[in-house]
């Protein structure tokens, strides 16, 4: 016998590989249980399950989540083609275990076609679902099925599947910027030139990159930032949500104790530069609505031709 | 009589011509709709399709479509074209769900340059096709290509306002988004179709212009660097690099379809293996180092030779520990061994009462190792001689991790344990409810380790539960922390991203069958092995599968990482070195067992265990 063979001998009754071969077995039989029927939970289960002590995770007294939003139609455009939702924990005694928050910028596209239509169906159809699957089942102590993630991609591409349409005369888009928070980490989905900015120790750092064509043609460098700015082509997008082939960003990041998130359509961002929006952000006693309605009136002063949304999600975070 | 297609404004139907009653001649009828609503752009651009078909139905070739008529209707517009009978690119690649072959990407390229060099050449002015994609291109009954779809259609497309969605067709050279249409766009728009041909990436779901990202090569062996520089300056951004005309472009393909078939780039290494290293040496004494006699063989088809090789007496399942000159390693034999790094050569050996599949871990002046006698050993690593041993009621397959003056592991009893290192007394067991083999992760805050009942338990330095995990089946992978999210592999098959402070999976990477190895993180990437016989590499922040490599065995040994490489094991007997960015092949050496040791590096050398009872020093 070679030794090779009776290696492979051993290794079948050497006691933890025999253990391997076992689950080796069961999963061919069964690569995709529902739950182990020798264990007492019957489904997978991504819920954090409390422990033999006190958790960080329940000091949600020392956390706060706050939001404000504003969405205007701007002087100019006859309809606002942005949707805006946001949804923060309460301080009632529902409350999920840790901190939980949505916040979600649609901006339509498409014309005369239903841009407006299609921003407002695909915030609704994304925001109940985050908020059914793992919101829901957070207050009420059930298992959430799935790694977030995948819970919001899947809510993404059905909302892509319910705008589809096979009339040509009835196409159009949106652009999808969406933040969710649970516990410390901030998850976000974006397709399309809505942004998601994060703002720290008076730090503004852009989390979103724009899928637009001149975007992309300042980052290949083959125009400078300032070419961008003005370029005509400017609002012309490469991905964002049709109906049609999807691609789309996904992002996670852990938040730091303090700070806040800003979402918003192109109408805001593309008339206020960053240290403007820092100002505001940052401006001692002004309350978090006026923060958001300044920023959406410093756009609008300073000729925003389009619809101006933006959100503020305000956190401390233990 | 049907529908051929349905684009963003326009269809087209296959009909027949009642000109000919007689007999059946059928035609394709290209409908094109006027989405503009003011009415000076729709009879602007009614006019230009007037004057293009016009021109279209002058030109006879083979490979283009007859036009037999064109007409408008109020806000439609009509071309009525030769029927192709036949299967388009598009269609050939979704069927085939593999990369075209350099050899088939040439004839096909060489044909359509035939037909740009027509069109091109047209006088007074060029035709430009301006639609060149997989769709646009049909291979018909005979194996001959046809270009069907002129880019008379763009004429009806608005431009410049947000919300039209023609954004990028993907295959659009950049100049197009000033509206300008030459014959350089067309030779970008053939370089960008046989992009997508060659490496099955749709560049229409991609970001524009990022063709550099996606090197032909790294997705397809056989495709040549000519043939890849070929395509490469095809897509230049600006127009006047790249090639000027069809006819320019012709030339340079004919120049690499002529080259000699021995430039063949990428294949798999050629080279075998300079002795047989099934059978290893016996060597004369139980123990010993060695001059190797087996090799490795290189993806270059250089051989790669271990610089020692030392023989214990039963399989080596470990991963060894380097420290100061030394290494140290359990074996089935029971021993723990400490060798010479530099040729390993012996210093000492510590016998446990059974065998040892825990990696030992050495701390301050003691190194730990755990037995399947179900005990915690504590040795001097100076002398080898027993400073403590702590025993469990279960078989030690968890490697030990210390910190903070403490050895942290698990057992088969179903307790994770906290060791005082200075005198072996027990501070703490956390009680797991299954048996422990996953190694536990030591952070500052928190203790992270995978169960046989299929949880993750993250503990507080005192033992306490501050969340679980439960994935569907065991967990003997060893978690791994990087930004704030934990990696852990699973019997169930799935990569599981966890967020380190919650819990809450982020996201899962499923692989085929059931993982054991470890994962191991690199800037922004995370790999691992799963026993479906491959490594896996996929984005840290998605699970998005970057890239696969296949070897012939199981691999659940943990891959280690040094500069460009991923190094690691497989129950095929090779132990391999993977580049780090594509996954390609740089080297592997066959061992004459399975590899399920996991490597370490130091200074410039990998060390592994093989199930052969040998411990391998390989050059990187």
């Amino acid at each position: 016998m070679s030794e090779l063979s009776e290696n492979k001998d051993r290794i079948d009754t050497s006691d933890p590989n025999q253990m391997f071969q076992e689950e080796l077995a069961k999963f061919d039989a069964d690569p995709d249980p529902e739950g182990d029927p020798n264990q007492d939970l019957s489904a997978i289960d991504t819920r954090p399950l409390s422990g033999g002590g006190p958790s960080p995770l329940h000091a949600a007294d020392e956390s706060f989540i706050q939001i404000a939003q504003r969405s205007d139609i701007g002087s100019i455009r006859m309809r606002n083609e942005d949707h805006c939702f946001s949804f923060v924990a309460g301080g009632g005694g529902d409350d999920p275990p840790i901190p939980f928050a949505l916040a979600i910028v649609a901006d339509g596209m498409g014309g005369h076609h239903d841009g407006h239509v299609i921003s407002r169906r695909v915030t609704r159809h994304i925001s109940q679902t985050l908020l059914e699957e793992i919101f829901l089942a957070m207050v009420q102590g059930q298992a959430v099925r799935s790694p977030i993630q995948e819970i919001m991609t899947r809510a993404v591409r059905s909302a892509n599947t319910q705008i589809s349409t096979d009339d040509p005369e009835k196409e159009g888009g949106t652009t999808l910027t969406c933040a969710l928070i649970v516990g410390r980490r901030l998850y976000l989905i974006h397709v399309g030139d809505s942004r998601a900015y994060l703002l720290t120790n008076q730090m503004l750092q852009q989390l979103t990159t724009d899928h637009s064509i001149v975007k992309r043609l300042e980052e290949a460098g083959h125009i400078t930032a300032e070419e961008a700015a003005v370029h005509p082509q400017r609002n012309l997008l490469y991905r964002a949500i049709t109906g049609h082939d999807l691609e789309f960003d996904i992002f996670t990041c852990s938040l730091p104790q303090r700070g806040k998130v800003l979402i918003c359509s192109d109408g805001l961002w593309g008339s206020l530069n960053e240290p403007e929006i820092i100002a505001i952000l940052d401006r001692p006693g002004l309350g978090l609505q006026a923060q958001i309605e300044a920023l959406v009136d410093t756009a609008l002063e300073n000729g925003s031709a389009d619809n101006v949304t933006g959100i503020i999600l305000d956190f401390r975070l233990r | 009589m049907g529908t051929l297609g349905v684009g963003g404004f326009s269809s087209v139907y296959q009909a027949r011509d009642m000109h000919f009653a007689s007999v059946t001649r059928l035609c394709a009828i290209k409908e094109m709709i006027n989405v503009s609503t003011d009415k000076e752009t729709q009879e602007l651009a009614r006019r230009s399709f007037e004057t293009e078909a016009s021109i279209l139905a002058t030109l006879r070739h083979q490979s283009i479509p007859d036009v037999y008529d064109f007409f408008s209707e109020a806000e439609r517009s009509y071309l009525v074209m030769e029927f192709i009978r036949g299967k388009d690119l598009e269609a050939t690649l979704e069927d085939r769900r593999q990369p075209v072959s350099q050899e088939e990407a040439l004839d096909w390229a060489l044909q359509i340059c035939e037909v740009l060099t027509f069109l091109h050449s047209h006088k007074p002015q060029p035709i430009v096709f301006r639609d060149l994609k997989p769709s646009n291109i049909m291979l018909d009954q005979n194996g001959r290509i046809r270009l069907i779809d002129f880019g008379i259609a763009k004429l009806f497309q608005q431009t410049g306002v947000k919300g039209t969605m023609i954004g990028t067709e993907g295959y659009s050279p950049p100049e197009q988004y000033r509206g300008e249409a030459s014959p350089a766009g067309d030779i970008y728009a053939l370089g960008a179709t046989f992009h997508h041909l060659l490496t099955l990436k749709d560049p229409r779901l991609q970001p524009p212009f990022s063709w550099q990202e996606r090197p032909i090569s790294s997705l397809n062996d056989t495709v040549t660097p000519a043939f890849e520089a070929l395509i490469m300056r095809s897509l230049s951004y600006k127009p006047g690099d790249r090639y000027q005309n069809a006819m320019e472009l012709e030339s340079a393909l004919k120049l690499i379809r002529d080259a000699k078939a021995g430039e063949s780039y990428g294949t798999a290494p050629t080279s075998l293996f300079e002795n047989d290293p099934a059978t290893p040496t016996p060597a004369e004494t139980p123990a010993s180092a060695s001059q190797p006699a087996a090799a490795a063989e290189a993806g270059n088809g250089a051989t790669v030779k271990p610089l020692w090789r030392f023989q214990c007496e039963d399989e080596i399942r470990s991963q060894p520990m380097v420290t100061e000159g030394a290494l140290y390693i359990g074996a089935y034999d029971n021993n723990l061994y400490a060798l010479n790094t530099r040729d390993g050569s012996f210093r000492w050996k510590y016998p446990a009462s059974d065998g040892i599949g825990t990696s030992p871990f050495v701390y301050k002046q003691e190194i730990f190792f755990g037995s399947v006698d179900k005990n915690l050993y504590a040795i001097n690593r100076q002398n080898g001689r027993l400073r403590w041993s702590f025993p469990t009621k279960g078989s030690i397959f968890s490697s030990p991790k210390a910190e903070f003056d403490h050895v942290f592991f698990g057992s088969d009893d179903g307790f994770l344990y906290a060791v005082n290192i200075g005198n072996g007394r027990m501070l703490w067991q956390s009680q797991a409810h299954s048996p422990v083999r996953s190694s536990p992760l030591i952070t500052e805050d928190f203790i992270y380790f995978g169960t046989e009942g299929g949880y993750v338990f993250c503990l507080d330095l005192q033992g306490k539960t501050k969340w679980q995990f439960q994935a569907k089946r065991s967990v003997t992978s060893s978690p791994v922390r990087a930004e704030d999210m934990v990696f852990v592999g699973s019997m169930d098959g799935n990569l599981y991203a966890l967020d380190a402070n919650s819990g809450w999976a982020i996201w899962r990477a499923r692989t085929a069958r059931p993982i054991i190895s470890t994962p191991v993180v690199n800037e922004d990437v995370v790999y691992i092995g799963s026993s479906d016989g491959k490594l896996y590499a996929f984005d840290l922040f998605t699970g998005r599968q970057l890239w696969t490599f296949d070897t012939e065995g199981q691999v659940t040994s943990s891959p280690a990482i040094f500069d460009n490489a991923i190094y690691f094991g497989s129950t095929d007997g090779y132990v391999y070195s993977v580049d780090l960015s594509r996954g390609k092949l740089r080297w592997r050496f066959k061992t004459g067992s399975y590899v399920v040791s996991s490597p370490t590096i130091h200074k410039g050398t990998v060390y592994i265990g093989s199930c052969d009872h040998y411990i391998y020093a390989l050059p990187l």
